[in-house]
């Protein structure tokens, strides 16, 4: 029932990687040979991504369908990977078959109208809470509600309803308990009880106090769906001290937004003419526009906002699942569920979180014998954590496993060819997770239904990286692995170092800049590969922005922008730099063919738009 | 120093079996009880760590128990015995402030898992 909440969004995003995992299909079949890898590594992630949704989803038979496609991709990979017209007919009818598979799982999951109004609304929970004097019904949180903590009693346990009256008292303790459903616990108790929970509580505190009560399979927190949004429900919009939703069409929202963030930059052109005119006046009602327009891009930006909540919750299903299909014992633990990051940034996140929970359950966490060996619990741990760090917000998914064992990922990339850079004593954190995340690397030798073969990390780093933000890993032999990514709190605001190539001006973000650097020729090298930028001592691969962007005329470049991802540097060298800026981004509709370096579109003050661009895309 | 157990039971083979799961987890049974009035009474002389309290028993049920020694002692840390179908029954001696139950027939894993949640 809670994964209906997902389903547009599930529909949304596989739709969108079938039709990348077509577009691959046919890039393989029209690509030559030096291609041809690169083209079925795209349809594999394509395929893995789907399954891994699938699974999410509980879609069992799509799941297994994007296995199929998967294992039959890597056997064209590793079989050299020539495009015949009947192996590409049948890697299409596949595809096609897959989508079929979604779009009638999709179907099957929604229920009808009737059903609806069924959900959650048990006769006998509702008519006992109706005695109660309307306390909580069925399906429906009392106002005030902040966390509805869904336990799960153990099957095995004998006297459930006791049970689930120790975990009413033990929560009661800890926590103001506003009621529960079903509301009266009497014989007829099923094992599946919802507390709801008023505001104020400490969720650890909480957890702790209702698994003490023995026999607990789960327990899960979620936030209320918002009263307005339930039809009929007597908290909506009776104005007690909760806020009250409606609902918008998210392209109105996103509309407002760019339109403030429009107004935004222009005034600063008004501010600069202001502050250049002799009226006292003009300067007087600037500052005033400038103050309302500093509140009205503020309340702009909050409203991107989501806690991550409306993510995480569907995970513990995601690490359950994962743990079962491969028969392990996992406690996953929340935090900072409240912590909020720009919606669509989040949405983007969904697919890299689920690669990294499960490869920590598939890859991270031992089994429960080679844990106890090691003197551990059984029971592995893996955590989901979110935290803000100044404008940033950190996202950790962190096991207590084996660790990676980097021996074996070395020795592994050698034989598999994959260049080790330092070698393999001496490779950093950030070199070794490269070296992990290099498409077709796995340590695991047999494949798995899971995260198996090593090309989910490969996914996380794009993706992650495409949104502004870092991945860094950290791993401690015997201890676990963490996974951190380390994101922007918006999508829509950046720092920005404004560039000068040709007559045009470009926005470069300033996520992946380590520094800007003078250009002088005496620096700059030929190699093989082109040209490199010797700078203290180091040789940074060299890309010229007019080269890249074709821009016509000779012109002088006077500067370099140093970038970094993940340990791996380079230069881009642009006529001059303007200054550096806070900038509004505006996303757009990628056209076909257009360059990847081309990451959105700003206003610069004086009111021409300006490309911005993802400096780490030409490296 | 071993922590003690009052044990209130009417049947002897009860009291027995539930005496030699704790001692064998380093309990020392410092007292028995066939009634819910004795349990009463020897609770306030002996003043446990912990009491197992059968829900039927002569004179005065388990329950009442609960409720009588809770009275006297708010900390008291009670675990119910019960058989199956007594549900109704646990819910109220929870209610009247017992910490935990198990339920007949014991295994002894399980009764010394609630004892260590009574005793957190």
């Amino acid at each position: 029932m809670e994964l209906e909440r997902y389903i547009g969004l599930y529909l949304s995003e596989t739709r969108e990687h079938l039709r990348a995992l077509n577009r691959a299909i046919l890039a393989f079949e029209s690509s030559g040979s030096a291609d041809a890898a690169g083209a079925l590594d795209e349809a594999f992630r394509a395929a893995h991504t789907i399954k891994g949704m699938a699974a999410t989803m509980g879609y069992r038979g799509v799941a297994e369908l994007a296995h199929a496609l998967e294992d039959r991709l890597d056997e064209v990979r590793r079989g050299g990977g020539s495009a015949s017209g009947e192996l590409v007919d049948r890697l299409l009818a596949e595809a096609d078959a897959l989508e079929t598979a979604v779009e009638e799982a999709v179907a099957a999951a929604v229920p009808a109208e009737g059903e609806l109004a069924e959900i959650g609304v048990e006769p006998a929970a509702a008519s006992k809470g109706a005695r109660r004097g309307g306390g909580a019904r069925g399906g429906g949180a009392p106002p005030g509600t902040e966390w509805i903590v869904r336990v799960v009693i153990e099957p095995g346990c004998a006297l459930k309803a006791a049970r689930a009256h120790i975990v009413v008292r033990n929560a009661a303790a800890v926590a103001p308990v506003l009621g529960t459903a079903p509301a009266e616990i009497d014989d007829d108790f099923d094992g599946v009880l919802l507390v709801y929970v008023g505001e104020g509580a400490d969720r650890s505190a909480l957890e702790a106090g209702i698994r003490s009560a023995g026999d607990i399979e789960s327990v899960e927190f979620e936030v209320p769906i918002a009263a307005s949004t339930r039809s009929g429900g007597a908290a909506a919009g009776d104005g007690r001290g909760i806020a009250r939703h409606v609902r918008v069409d998210e392209r109105q929202l996103a509309e407002l937004a760019d339109g403030i963030g429009e107004l935004a930059v222009l005034f600063g052109e008004l501010q600069r003419i202001a502050a250049a005119a002799p009226r006292s006046e003009l300067a007087e009602i600037t500052d005033r526009i400038g103050r309302n327009v500093a509140e009205l891009q503020h309340a702009a930006l909050a409203v991107r906002m989501e806690p991550v909540a409306e993510v995480f919750d569907r995970f513990p299903r995601v690490v359950r699942d994962a743990a079962r299909s491969v028969g392990k014992e996992v406690e996953f633990v929340l935090e900072g569920r409240e912590i909020e990051l720009d919606r669509q940034m989040l949405e983007d996140l969904s697919d890299p979180l689920v690669h990294l929970l499960r490869n920590a359950v598939d890859h991270g966490l031992e089994s429960a014998a080679e844990r106890v060996a090691a003197g551990k619990p059984a029971r592995g741990q893996v955590r989901l954590r979110a935290r803000r760090e100044r404008s940033h917000v950190v996202i950790e998914v962190e096991d207590d496993g084996r660790g990676v064992a980097r021996d074996r990922v070395i020795e592994r990339a050698l034989a598999l060819g994959i260049p080790v850079r330092g070698g393999a004593d001496a490779l950093s954190d950030e070199e070794f997770l490269r070296l992990l995340s290099h498409p077709g690397l796995s340590t695991r030798d047999e494949v798995s239904d899971l995260s198996g073969r090593g090309v989910g990390l490969d996914a996380v780093v794009t993706r992650v990286r495409a949104l502004g933000g870092a991945v860094a890993l950290r791993s401690v032999p015997g201890e676990g692995t963490t996974v951190s990514l380390r994101m922007p709190t918006t999508l829509a605001l950046a720092q920005a170092l404004r560039v000068k190539v040709g007559d045009e001006d470009y926005a470069v973000p300033l996520t992946h800049i380590a520094e800007a650097v003078e250009l002088a020729a005496d620096r700059i090298e030929r190699v093989d590969a082109g040209e490199v930028l010797r700078l203290r001592g180091e040789d940074l691969p060299l890309v010229r922005l007019r080269t890249v962007l074709s821009t016509p005329g000779d012109g002088q470049e006077s500067a370099a922008l140093v970038t970094e991802l993940g340990g791996r540097r380079g230069a881009l060298a642009v006529d001059a730099l303007v200054g550096r800026e806070q900038i509004v981004i505006k996303g757009f509709d990628r056209a076909v063919g257009m360059l990847p370096i081309f990451s959105g579109v700003t206003l610069l003050p004086d009111g021409r738009p300006a490309l911005v661009l993802d400096p780490v895309s030409v490296f | 120093m071993a922590r003690t157990v009052l044990i209130c039971d009417d049947a002897i083979f009860m009291r027995t079996m539930i005496g030699d799961i704790l001692r064998q987890a380093g309990f020392e049974v410092v007292g028995e009880a066939e009634t819910g009035e004795q349990a009463v009474a020897r609770y306030e002389e002996l003043k446990p760590d912990l009491v197992t309290m059968d829900i039927v028993m002569p004179d005065m049920g388990g329950i009442d128990a609960v409720r009588q020694i809770m009275a006297g002692d708010p900390n008291a840390k009670i675990l119910m015995c019960s058989a199956m179908g007594q549900q109704a029954l646990v819910v109220e001696a929870i209610q009247a402030g017992a910490r935990d139950f198990v339920v007949k027939p014991f295994q002894p894993s399980r009764v010394l898992e609630a004892v260590q949640r009574v005793l957190a």
